[in-house]
């Protein structure tokens, strides 16, 4: 097994601690719990196949990343699913003039993720899996999994550039679906 | 040099990661605060980012946990 600074890190480890993120990964960028399984049961398999070769437990969570991303792509182009229909343009809410064409209007203040409640995580949830695969993968992993734009870029073979445009209108997007949960909830 | 609020809406990514020039900077700032709409929209934007972080992990259903967890046993056996 391999030994790290935190002490041996077992197959029963590698379960308890990393299946959901790898899970929960998978799921939101392949927006169905059956694929997301086949993806962590497969990452996991291959991890605790691997695991005297790690040398460090530091290494693992970049590792995983990886691998689930690459899986989940996988996974995508095994389904060949391209069953997108049209997605509303945020951009085309404006007038030819470069007005907002409707009413902007503000959200109840919102608390800490942590603090949100079950409801709030559900529309978000809803929100990223609603969003366009190729908009989705680089919300996924910039805003929710926090990565660095040139990690993202490496993951998904892209340019920094085209990455940025992707998450920018994936966060139009996302702001568009929550403003529509959010501006019901104001008085 | 003024700025359309679908201009502004162009380039909030950048307003927001910080590599926004100043001089645009600045202009986007005057804007901010001459429109409302655009002042929601981008508080909504930033808004939109900070409840997404760190969202939560579920975790696994039952029955797939167990399922998962008969596999890693079976394929790592102590």
């Amino acid at each position: 097994m391999a030994e790290t600074a935190i002490g041996v890190l077992t197959p029963e480890r590698v379960f308890r601690e990393h299946a959901p993120r790898v899970y929960n990964l998978a799921k939101r960028m392949l927006g169905n719990d059956a694929d997301a399984e086949d993806v962590t049961q497969d990452v996991l398999l291959q991890v605790v196949r691997k695991l005297d070769t790690f040398r460090g437990e530091a290494a693992l969570p970049t590792w995983l990343h990886r691998v689930t991303v690459n899986a989940a792509l996988a996974s995508r182009r095994k389904r060949a699913r391209r069953d997108e229909g049209r997605v509303n343009e945020p951009l085309d809410g404006f007038t030819d003039d470069g007005h907002h064409a409707g009413h902007v209007r503000p959200w109840p203040r919102l608390p800490d993720t942590l603090a949100l409640d079950r409801e709030q995580k559900q529309q978000i949830e809803k929100g990223i899996a609603a969003l366009p695969e190729v908009y989705r993968d680089v919300f996924v992993l910039a805003d929710v999994e926090q990565l660095p734009n040139s990690e993202i870029a490496e993951m998904l073979d892209l340019s920094v550039p085209a990455v940025k445009s992707r998450l920018h209108r994936a966060r139009l997007l996302m702001r568009d679906a929550l403003s529509r949960h959010f501006e019901e909830r104001l008085p | 040099m003024t700025l359309t609020c679908r201009k502004v809406t162009e380039i909030l990514i950048d307003y927001v990661d910080g590599t926004l020039p100043d001089e645009e900077r600045s202009i986007l700032e005057r804007h901010l605060c001459g429109c409302v709409p655009c002042a929601i929209y981008m508080h909504t934007y930033h808004e939109t980012i900070r409840i997404t972080h760190s969202l939560p992990d579920e975790p696994l259903p039952d029955e797939f946990a167990c399922r998962l967890k008969s596999m890693i046993d079976r394929a790592c056996p102590e």
